[in-house]
């Protein structure tokens, strides 16, 4: 069972887009399999989506050597992919693997590709962005980084082009699914999206853009876990 | 495939990693004169077989004049609406135009031209091993080495750069609107009048806008006609090279023995380059040709004023002149001189586009012989509304 805590006042069931992070534990191919049986029946239609080649860049940063970074981000991407795939597919998903991409392949889109361009604009330009990209990234680089190694900004300055290249998935859900409405789900609120449902920020979503929380209950002798997050107005 | 709905609408899906899209194959089976919707909503006739494209293009019969409003588009007021660029000339107009440039791209002519494109290829290399790894290689090199090494040879200003670079390469793009697609051309006619006033300013020798300034100078050409053909020299520099200088790397990457043996022997290079230029699109379906009369082909007559299209890329996996066309394989007898055209408007850049490739391609492997795909070729992001089709990013590692 999973708790699905919406940071937006927005009820739409039309598409949800499914973020995987490959190189988080939390994704297992049995938690990927829960994820999707669960949601998969409570949406029009579903997308879930994988970092693009960027994902090395964590990686790289927290100090592996660049082909053997890319070599384990492929290789992570595909063991988060597989059971996605496989999982739409046993629901009946018609063309499941079509519904699993990463956002390398969304660059055949010029609404993606004009959206990353603002992306990296509005890190570049707007504080409040640049502060979350940097936050999140040092993050998971540090997460990365073997024998408590220390990072500093330069490995930034290179894994956050990671954070930056989701940046158009939170904004523009619905033109690139062919969505009236979509809602972007993931197992945690990150600061990113915080900002830019606040409205306060370069940054704006397409209308019918929204965000979820989604956390699965532990089955502890009864009780259930909740979601912390907090519902943001969507702008 | 089972029998699609004529006419085919066009742009097709894609083959995998570049291959000819299936709907194409399909035709040059079984229609190989087949009606197809362009996206302007204009029906054409496509050829697909190597010896019918060789006659149509080299019938004069068919008229390349698509200047006046209300010729058949792919999609708007695109390079095929300026008036009098060699493009849409027909002989012997074109022949006298044609005249003023061909000397200037001759085969031996553009092998001066190897170190300069080899110096831009060296500087860009050394600033993408400085860079991130894994990179995307059509940022770092494949669309940026094009803009500089051509924009040099072409005698591009200093302070017309920066325009060069908002201008070019142009889109192409089969899903935009008619009135993006009239601005997109406006505007590179705005550059192209800031260009050739910079050249009349201060004359940049040895270029070819001073071949055709000079031929105007002398009314050799009028202005109109000098005028159209920079603008159409100008776009087939960029656009057209940026696609192989993507798919070439790609699909050496694809066949790592292949590229060893270039590695080993640098001969190989020039059969490495005959074969991506074999192997991939060279700009879709072209711009259309008019039938001038009634002609018939295949029994299918084409009545006057219809439109005709030839896929490049057909006539150069056509079976009966291609053994396993589907093989990449750089030891061919055959070359790549089919992609470019045939008849009167043969591209005359095609010695030219040889070199660029041939120093490009080879300078980035030397530089980094190890180099891979940094994603599945399957993830690779192709888009078919692309007039010159390439994976619109291609990420690489070292």
């Amino acid at each position: 069972m999973f708790t699905f805590t919406r940071l937006s006042p927005a009820t739409s069931r039309d598409h949800v887009l499914v973020g995987l992070s490959p190189m988080n534990g939390r994704y297992t191919p049995e938690y990927i399999r829960k994820l999707i049986y669960w949601l998969q029946p409570r949406f029009r239609s579903i997308d879930v989506i994988l970092p693009g080649f960027e994902a090395a860049y964590t990686l790289v940063a927290a100090g592996q050597p660049p082909t053997q970074a890319v070599r384990r981000a492929r290789r992570a991407c595909r063991q988060v992919r597989n059971p996605a795939v496989q999982a739409l597919a046993d629901l009946g998903v018609p063309d499941a693997a079509r519904h699993v991409t990463s956002w390398t392949r969304l660059h055949a889109n010029a609404t993606y590709r004009a959206a990353l361009i603002h992306s990296r604009r509005a890190y570049l330009t707007d504080s409040r962005i640049r502060r979350a990209c940097r936050d999140m990234t040092g993050e998971v680089v540090r997460n990365a980084a073997a024998g408590g190694r220390e990072i500093d900004a330069a490995d930034i300055d290179i894994a956050v082009r990671y954070v930056i290249a989701e940046i158009p998935l939170f904004i523009h859900g619905p033109s690139l699914f062919g969505a009236t409405e979509s809602v972007f789900v993931y197992h945690r609120p990150t600061p990113l999206v915080t900002a830019i449902a606040s409205g306060d920020c370069i940054l704006t979503a397409e209308p019918g853009q929204s965000w979820a929380v989604v956390t699965e209950e532990e089955n502890n002798h009864g009780r259930t876990g909740t979601s912390a997050a907090l519902p943001v107005p969507s702008r | 495939m089972g029998e699609p709905e004529l006419p085919l609408r066009y742009p097709f899906p894609l083959g995998d990693t570049g291959a000819l899209p299936p709907l194409t194959r399909w035709a040059q089976r079984n229609k190989p004169v087949c009606p197809v919707r362009l996206p302007s909503g204009i029906t054409a006739w496509m050829l697909t077989r190597k010896d019918d494209v060789a006659q149509v293009l080299a019938d004069n019969r068919f008229s390349r004049d698509l200047a006046e409003r209300g010729s058949p588009r792919m999609v708007g007021e695109d390079l095929t609406s300026v008036d009098d660029a060699i493009f849409n000339l027909d002989p012997p107009q074109h022949g006298r135009v044609r005249q003023v440039l061909s000397g200037w791209f001759t085969r031996r002519a553009v092998q001066r031209h190897r170190p300069l494109i080899a110096r831009h290829a060296d500087r860009l290399l050394d600033v993408m091993a400085d860079g991130p790894n894994p990179t995307d290689l059509v940022e770092s090199y494949s669309a940026t080495l094009p803009l500089d090494a051509m924009g040099e040879l072409m005698g591009v200003p200093a302070e017309l750069a920066r325009e060069c670079r908002q201008t070019y390469p142009m889109s192409l793009d089969l899903s935009s609107t008619p009135d993006a697609v009239q601005k997109e051309t406006d505007a590179a006619k705005r550059f192209i009048a800031k260009l050739i006033a910079a050249h009349r300013a201060d004359p940049a020798p040895d270029s070819p806008v001073h071949e055709l300034l000079a031929a105007a100078s002398a009314g050799v050409i009028t202005e109109s006609e000098m005028f159209g053909t920079v603008f159409l020299v100008f776009v087939t520099s960029f656009d057209p090279l940026v696609a192989p200088l993507t798919t070439g790397p790609m699909i050496l990457m694809l066949h790592r023995k292949q590229l060893a043996e270039c590695l080993a022997d640098p001969q190989l290079w020039p059969k490495a380059v005959e074969e991506i230029l074999r192997y991939f699109h060279n700009g879709g379906l072209g711009f259309p040709r008019i039938a001038r009369e009634d002609v018939e082909v295949h029994g299918t007559m084409i009545r006057r004023g219809d439109a005709v299209v030839v896929p490049m890329q057909a006539v150069t996996w056509d079976p009966r002149h291609y053994r396993n066309p589907e093989r990449f394989n750089i030891h061919r007898a055959t070359d790549g001189s089919a992609t470019f055209g045939a008849g009167p408007h043969y591209c005359l850049g095609s010695q030219l586009a040889r070199v660029v490739l041939q120093e490009a391609i080879s300078a980035l492997f030397h530089r980094f012989p190890t180099l891979d795909l940094a994603v599945s070729e399957r993830e690779l992001p192709w888009d078919p509304n692309r007039m010159f089709t390439r994976p619109i990013q291609l990420p690489v590692t070292w």
